[in-house]
């Protein structure tokens, strides 16, 4: 007989190459087949291949319906855990959540209930939390993808107002703990790697080690401090100890983090507003794009006397909003017709069409900054397309994700990013922004900005023939 | 965040479609209406599209996990903006979603022994079970310092024994890559880079002291030995089997190593189940038979609650252990799990030997792997509760945060500690003397122990009072299809009762 030879065993940590990771009375059985004792006893490697006396469904290939593995593995749970299993809406939840989760896609995400409510809320223009319009982006670096919570705008009269937070603005940390924008493991490696092979300095190399380390064991993930940040109050109870939240904000052009505390709480979206500027300009600021705008922009341009002859849009701070209004708007503004596109799986463009007709005369300017992203950059892009509208101001946010959210039976969500906004010609400002056709600097005065723009409405060629310009009147 | 790698390329398909066809209608027929709503109009990133208020108010209704599975499956593949393009990737990304929703329908059960085995992890996981794989054959741990992968043993006869590779020679490179051990590099992962498949090559960087040099090794199947026995006094004929792993051919394994033992003249017998994590199930009743005059091994409680013993199979030769002319002495400890607990439990039970050593680790319970139709992998489903052969239930209960709320395990007969110090002469022993595993073994305060007390039971000493535990009361609301007296009836060497009588009397209960 051949020697046997194995290692002697050194008591707990000893690894097998074999990597045993099986340990359990465990046997084999062939799929399917009733209940039996003798069954049971299956061999491993004998039964590879379930037998329930049919033969194998061929492969039907993409697009089939893909739950057959899902449903046989549910009715054997089912049948056979040996113990009381969880709510079927459990396992359907969690079901979801991984799958939802397996995108890896920080936009795409699964909502409790209460989740579910805030952003619906935030449709609504009630903003919980520090209540500001957040964006979560991604920027790839060699080997990882870095992630950041970044404000798109603050609401007027909201905490994150009030302590001073700027759009642009990146939360880097919430009461201390980082947020996980990345995996620090990862980033972690290529440290590692710098180290391979040759002797290492000890002290940069665990000095390296305890900041991941540490990273992991004090940070929040970053869905979890988004939705902290969005108001969630359960979250809230569970992440944060105190009322207020410290937050450590990275700025744009500064080296030094900089500290704010707030307090959480709801703030509504101010509606939109309406005076006449010098020149007699009709002015108009939509502060953000809620459901009902439309209607209250059209009775705000049946208020402006008539001898008004152009008309000014502020979409400065407006994150976006619903896109029925923005459809709605732009209707109104520039005429019936293909408002943007969005690019979907595999490049599939549709329409975002308007149905109203377009209810103002004469030469439009539209306001925009770094606040203005989203629906209202899409906004921004349409008038300035089709209604020949001039934008004035700063480059806008450059946010162009489209986001659906779909309901559960059970009253959670989830949500995926199903495509990219793109404008009707299929100008893209995804991650670049809009650019001004008259650039006006950061810290300009109020004053001096409406001037600059009354007199871009004067200046402004006339634009004739468009497709939309019929419809007008 | 979630991290998760991209598992499998099995091609999607029906499964059980006969079996299932109850199932599947019903399904059919409530998925007719959608169970999502999807809100009328998309929303521009963060900004909540509008459902609208009339609709928004929170449904409460349950969720059909198949229903749900299927539509939200159906929503992400048609409508997830960015798939991969290339086919291939296409296809493992729709694969990677459907296997993590089958994942996360058995993570909720919530049992960290049931799971879905997608085809990649079930094809590792069989290899493991079998003790088959493809590789140099060298059993790794790390070193001290816990940097790099260390050579514990090369297999004999395998690659790496060929190459005359020694315990403690350190792994720094695999194909040029570093093997250092980080958080994002375990073991587990320079292991898995190590094998694969049969006749390929891998390039390992070896330092050996102050000297590295790179070895190319083709890669062959190795055959783990499970077992491996020795005569440990040549004087008192005291011999010596540890088995690893519960795999399909450790039983006639054992029987290989007995018979060899039984030829030098073996009296008695140290048996090593010591970091053993189990195994088959039916393994383990062979096994155990080997020990026991008669009656049942272990005793499984079905998912009804009704009680169903595994007996000693009496019609097959019964070897000495059996008749109870060869002391024996088992050593267990904290890595001793599940089939290990069954043997030892027995043992324990049925009075067939003495076991020292520390708590086992406390698995009661069975798991039944069932592989699924075209390559969809498999799943494990803890199917069963195991009690030892004299109903004692020794399964350690964790709640959720993983605190023990129930110490199981088997308290072994004499508790004694095998502290580091030990384990590390054991191992100076055997760096300086490969392969002397015999030698090495003589640094266990365990086995030392185990020769003593051998010593003594051949001169007719007892064993010494047992520190095991007491039997638990039974459940009362457990249903017990053998009768009471069956369970008195559970022969001991000491009561020496007639094993076929008894066999009969289980066999009858059953009915």
């Amino acid at each position: 007989m051949q020697r046997r030879s194995g290692s002697f065993v050194f008591g707990a940590g000893l690894v097998l190459a074999t990597g045993i990771a099986f340990a359990g009375g465990a046997r084999l059985r062939q799929g399917n087949a009733p209940t039996s004792p003798r069954v049971l006893q299956t061999a491993v490697g004998r039964a590879q291949v379930a037998e329930n006396g049919h033969a194998a469904t061929p492969n039907l290939g993409v697009g089939q319906d893909f739950g057959g593995t899902f449903e046989t593995v549910y009715s054997l749970v089912k049948d056979q855990y040996y113990d009381t299993l969880p709510s079927d809406t459990k396992m359907a939840q969690t079901s979801v959540k991984l799958m939802i989760a397996s995108l890896e896609d920080p936009n795409s995400y699964y909502l409790e209930p209460e989740q579910r409510k805030l952003l619906e809320a935030e449709a609504q223009g009630k903003f919980a939390g520090i209540g500001a319009a957040l964006s979560v982006q991604a920027t790839k670096t060699a080997g990882y993808t870095d992630y950041k919570i970044i404000v798109v705008a603050p609401l007027p009269g909201s905490a994150a107002e009030k302590a001073g937070l700027k759009p642009g603005d990146v939360i880097t940390h919430i009461d201390g703990r980082w947020v996980l924008g990345y995996d620090p493991l990862v980033s972690f490696a290529k440290v590692a790697q710098q180290f391979q092979n040759r002797e290492v300095d000890e002290k940069a190399y665990e000095k390296a080690r305890v900041t991941a380390r540490d990273r992991i064991s004090g940070g929040i993930r970053l869905h979890a401090a988004e939705m902290l940040l969005r108001g969630d109050t359960l979250l809230a109870k569970s992440i944060a100890t105190k009322e207020k939240y410290a937050l450590t904000v990275q700025r744009k052009g500064q080296t030094t983090p900089i500290k704010v505390e707030v307090t959480p709480g709801v703030t509504t979206a101010p509606t939109l507003t309406t005076k006449t500027l010098d020149g007699k300009a009709s002015y108009i600021k939509i502060p953000y794009l809620s459901e009902g705008t439309d209607v209250a922009l059209t009775k705000a341009l049946e208020s402006f006397p008539a001898e008004n002859t152009g008309l000014v849009l502020d979409l400065r701070g407006t994150p976006g909003g619903s896109f029925e209004a923005m459809q709605q708007i732009a209707g109104l503004l520039s005429g019936r017709g293909v408002v943007a596109q969005e690019v979907g799986q595999g490049g599939k463009r549709s329409n975002l069409l308007a149905n109203e007709a377009a209810r103002v005369k004469g030469p439009l300017t539209v306001l925009v900054d770094g606040g203005t992203a989203s629906t209202a950059e899409a906004l921004a892009s349409c008038l300035s397309e089709r209604g020949g509208a001039t934008l004035v101001g700063e480059k806008t946010f450059g946010d162009a994700l489209v986001q659906g959210m779909y309901l559960l039976q059970d009253g959670s969500a989830f949500t995926l990013i199903t495509g990219k906004l793109v404008s009707g010609k299929g100008v893209a400002w995804s991650g670049v922004g809009l650019n001004p056709q008259i650039a006006v600097a950061s810290g300009t005065p109020e004053s001096e900005v409406l001037a600059r723009a009354v007199a871009s409405l004067k200046n402004r060629p006339q634009i004739a023939g468009t497709p939309t310009t019929g419809a007008k009147g | 965040m979630l991290r998760s790698t991209i598992k499998g390329i099995a091609a999607a398909s029906l499964v059980g479609a006969a079996f299932f066809s109850g199932f599947n209608l019903e399904a059919f027929r409530t998925r007719r209406e959608d169970p999502l709503r999807t809100s009328p109009l998309l929303m521009a990133s963060r900004l909540s599209e509008a459902t609208r208020p009339k609709e928004a108010k929170a449904r409460t209704s349950e969720l059909a996990p198949i229903d749900t599975y299927h539509s939200v499956l159906q929503k992400i593949l048609s409508e997830y903006g960015n798939p991969p393009t290339a086919p291939a990737e296409l296809n493992k990304w729709r694969n990677k979603i459907r296997y993590a929703g089958i994942d996360g329908m058995v993570l909720a059960v919530g049992d960290r022994y049931t799971e879905y085995w997608n085809p990649e992890e079930f094809k590792r996981n069989m290899e493991d079970t079998q003790g088959r794989f493809f590789g140099i054959g060298a059993k790794l741990d790390v070193t001290k310092d816990k940097k790099f992968p260390m050579i514990i043993e090369p297999i004999e006869n395998s690659p790496a024994w060929r190459a005359k590779l020694k315990p403690g020679d350190v792994i720094v490179e695999v194909d040029g890559k570093s093997a250092l051990i980080s958080d994002s590099q375990h073991l587990d992962d320079v292991i898995k880079r190590i094998k694969g498949e049969e006749g390929t090559k891998v390039k390992l960087g070896i330092r050996r002291g102050a000297e590295k040099k790179d070895y190319v090794f083709t890669r062959e199947q190795v055959n783990s030995p499970v077992i491996d026995s020795w005569m440990q006094d040549d004087v008192a004929k005291i011999g010596y089997i540890r088995l690893d792993l519960f795999s399909e051919e450790a039983d006639i394994q054992f029987g290989i190593a007995l018979e060899r033992l039984q030829k030098l003249g073996m009296k008695s017998l140290i048996f090593d189940l010591r970091n053993n994590p189990g195994g088959m199930l039916h393994v383990a009743q062979d096994m155990s038979a080997r020990f026991l005059p008669g009656g049942p091994v272990t005793w499984l409680k079905e998912k009804n609650g009704q009680m169903r013993s595994l007996d000693v199979d009496i019609t097959k030769r019964r070897g000495p252990l059996a008749q109870g002319k060869i002391p024996t002495v088992v050593l267990i400890n904290g890595g001793s799990a599940s089939a290990s607990e069954i043997v030892s439990g027995a043992v324990q039970d049925g009075g067939a030997g003495f076991l020292i050593g520390t708590r086992t680790f406390g698995k009661g319970l069975v798991q039944t792997i069932i592989p699924l139709q075209d390559g969809e992998g498999a799943v494990k489903i803890t199917t069963q509760r195991y009690y030892t052969r004299g109903k004692r239930d020794i399964n350690t209960f964790r709640d959720e945060s993983g605190t023990v709320t129930k110490q199981g395990g088997v308290k072994p007969d004499l508790v004694l500690v095998e502290t580091d110090k030990d384990i590390e002469a054991q191992w100076i022993a055997l760096r300086d003397k490969p392969f002397d595993r015999r030698a090495a073994a003589k640094y266990s305060p365990q086995i030392a122990k185990g020769i003593e007390l051998l010593k003594g039971r051949m001169v007719g000493k007892p064993w010494p009072k047992s520190e095991k535990d007491l039997p638990d009361k039974p459940e009362k609301s457990e249903t017990v299809s053998a009768t009471p007296k069956t369970l008195r009836g559970i022969p001991t060497h000491a009561e020496r009762r007639q094993p076929e009588h008894l066999a009969e009397q289980v066999k009858d209960d059953e009915k």
